[in-house]
């Protein structure tokens, strides 16, 4: 067990069930006499710190030249006004060798065009991100559009070998922060006080984010009798066994809701956002599928299963640009 | 309760808008950097406070150096952004205090759950600027404060938080049910005044 979670004193019984806790902290009860005032101070005092001051190499990037201009524009990101001191009189000796390359304009122009490159030319998924809005997933996206590729991996390296040391140190953590076990650690969680030893130690032994070794995966091949029109709303699969349900929100666009068990898919609800309607809306033997449209775009939510999870993938596509982007979400079947 | 100055927080840009921050940004614009920044900056800011950064700003313009430096890499809609500024702006935290030859205020890996939360005079310092709030938080353990920090002071979400520490959900909502406990024995019956 690791004291920083548990110590002894709290090891005797809890006033705050995990559900009371969540609760009282996601704001969906106001508040709890136990606790007085506390919480709502606590958020009040943050509150109440001042917006961060721009210092440094990081006025390149967000520097006053567009602080507050262009509000009108629409074609770019809102700005609002920012702290900035070019003086940089709190500028901190951590100021790596990184951020002062990444704070020149060469810097800029090296890490835009490499990007660039990256969004426009790949074929190939490029990194995988937990999502952090549901347990157990993983988004991976994957740019798909077929326009001609540069010679960008140069740029990119050059990047990436400038990057160098303090980069790799947020790369391992983002990495490790990726560690897709949930799953596994859930199933120990379910008992006493105990099991936060589990919890914490759980931590370090996983590396891999998105292959689990699962080995029940082709599951979308296997040929069944319930292949189900796109009036239905349900549709059985062999494989894999076990139960999820899922609530997949693309932002500003809509939300899909649906449940596998063992095998059985159900649409639950599908709830365009404002300015968007539903054009097509199933469940077949592979999954739910749903499409979003307002004006020229369009939103297609694709759920099948991949690997023994269940995987959303949104695809993006802009008819006015011929922009197209994919993203990947992964869900843990439990 | 104190007289505090609260800030507008920036509200999560969908998913457009989000693209087309991110598209500005990694094309060299600065208004994408720009409102990238306006959004998640001050967040980032008060997680720095909230775990006891001596200075909240060098770890923010820290971090987002890091966030600007790697777009190229990241993959993502809004909310994995969230995340990944997170992940990022945590190793800064670590980064500084190892610089200022302190022990890292995040429970990491390799901690032995021999910490303690950071202390009130820390926070006080940090900028938290309620002694009575810094107080409260002190009597936390350090994983329960952080996690405490991140739902409260930053405003995520049950599963962001697991997300940046680490930790499996059911973890967190433990974590919380015994930090709300810890709180209630630091503050007994009457309102935080």
């Amino acid at each position: 067990m690791h004291d920083d979670d548990v110590s002894p004193s709290d090891m005797t019984h809890h006033e705050f069930t995990d559900d009371d806790a969540e609760a009282l902290l996601s704001g969906a009860t106001s508040g709890d006499p136990r606790l007085g005032d506390a919480l709502d101070d606590i958020r009040s005092a943050f509150q109440a710190i001042d917006p961060p001051i721009v210092t440094g190499a990081l006025t390149e990037f967000v520097g006053a030249d567009s602080v507050g201009s262009d509000a009108t524009d629409t074609t770019g990101p809102a700005v609002v006004s920012l702290n900035v001191n070019h003086e940089s009189p709190r500028r901190h000796p951590m100021l790596t060798s990184v951020s002062a390359f990444a704070g020149t304009a060469l810097g800029k122009i090296a890490i835009g065009a490499s990007v660039a490159a990256a969004s426009v030319g790949g074929a190939a998924a490029t990194g995988i991100i937990d999502t952090p809005f549901e347990e157990n997933s993983v988004v991976e996206t994957e740019f798909v559009e077929d326009e001609s590729i540069e010679s960008d991996d140069s740029v990119d390296e050059s990047v990436d070998d400038s990057a160098a040391d303090s980069l790799d140190d947020d790369a391992i953590e983002i990495e490790s922060g990726l560690d897709d076990d949930d799953a596994d650690d859930d199933s120990s969680d379910d008992g006493d006080d105990s099991d936060d030893s589990d919890d914490s130690s759980d931590e370090d032994d996983s590396d891999d984010s998105s292959d689990d070794g699962d080995d029940s995966d082709d599951s979308s091949d296997e040929d069944d009798s319930d292949d189900g029109d796109d009036s239905t709303t349900s549709t059985t699969i062999p494989n894999p066994g076990g139960v999820a349900s899922v609530s997949h929100t693309v932002d500003g666009v809509g939300t899909v809701a649906f449940t596998y068990d063992n095998g059985i898919w159900t649409l639950t609800n599908v709830s365009p956002a404002a300015g968007w309607t539903v054009s097509e809306s199933s469940v077949d033997a592979e999954g739910p599928d749903v499409t979003f449209e307002m004006g020229e775009l369009e939103v297609d939510v694709d759920v099948e299963i991949e690997n023994g999870q269940i995987r959303v993938r949104v695809r993006t596509e802009n008819d006015s640009t011929d922009e197209e982007t994919e993203v990947f979400s992964y869900y843990a079947i439990n | 309760m104190e007289k505090t100055r609260n800030h507008v927080q920036a509200s999560t840009p969908d998913h457009f808008e989000f693209e087309r921050w991110l598209r500005d940004a990694r094309d060299g614009g600065s208004r994408g950097f720009t409102a990238l920044y306006e959004w998640l900056g001050p967040e980032v800011k008060r997680f720095a406070v909230g775990r006891g950064a001596r200075d909240a700003d060098a770890v923010t313009n820290d971090a987002f150096l890091g966030v600007f430096g790697q777009l190229a890499s990241f993959e993502g809609d809004a909310r994995a952004f969230r995340a990944w500024v997170f992940a990022i702006a945590r190793n800064r935290l670590i980064d500084h205090y190892r610089a200022e030859q302190r022990r890292p205020p995040v429970a990491h890996e390799d901690s032995h759950g021999d910490q303690a939360a950071p202390s009130a005079e820390a926070l006080a310092l940090a900028g938290l600027g309620s002694e009575r709030v810094a107080t409260l938080l002190a009597s936390l353990t350090d994983a329960q404060h952080e996690v405490v920090v991140l739902r409260l002071a930053v405003g995520l979400s049950l599963e962001e938080t697991a997300e940046i520490v680490g930790r499996p959900v059911t973890a967190v909502k433990r974590l919380q049910a015994r930090a709300l406990d810890r709180l209630r024995r630091e503050n007994p019956k009457q309102a935080v005044s």
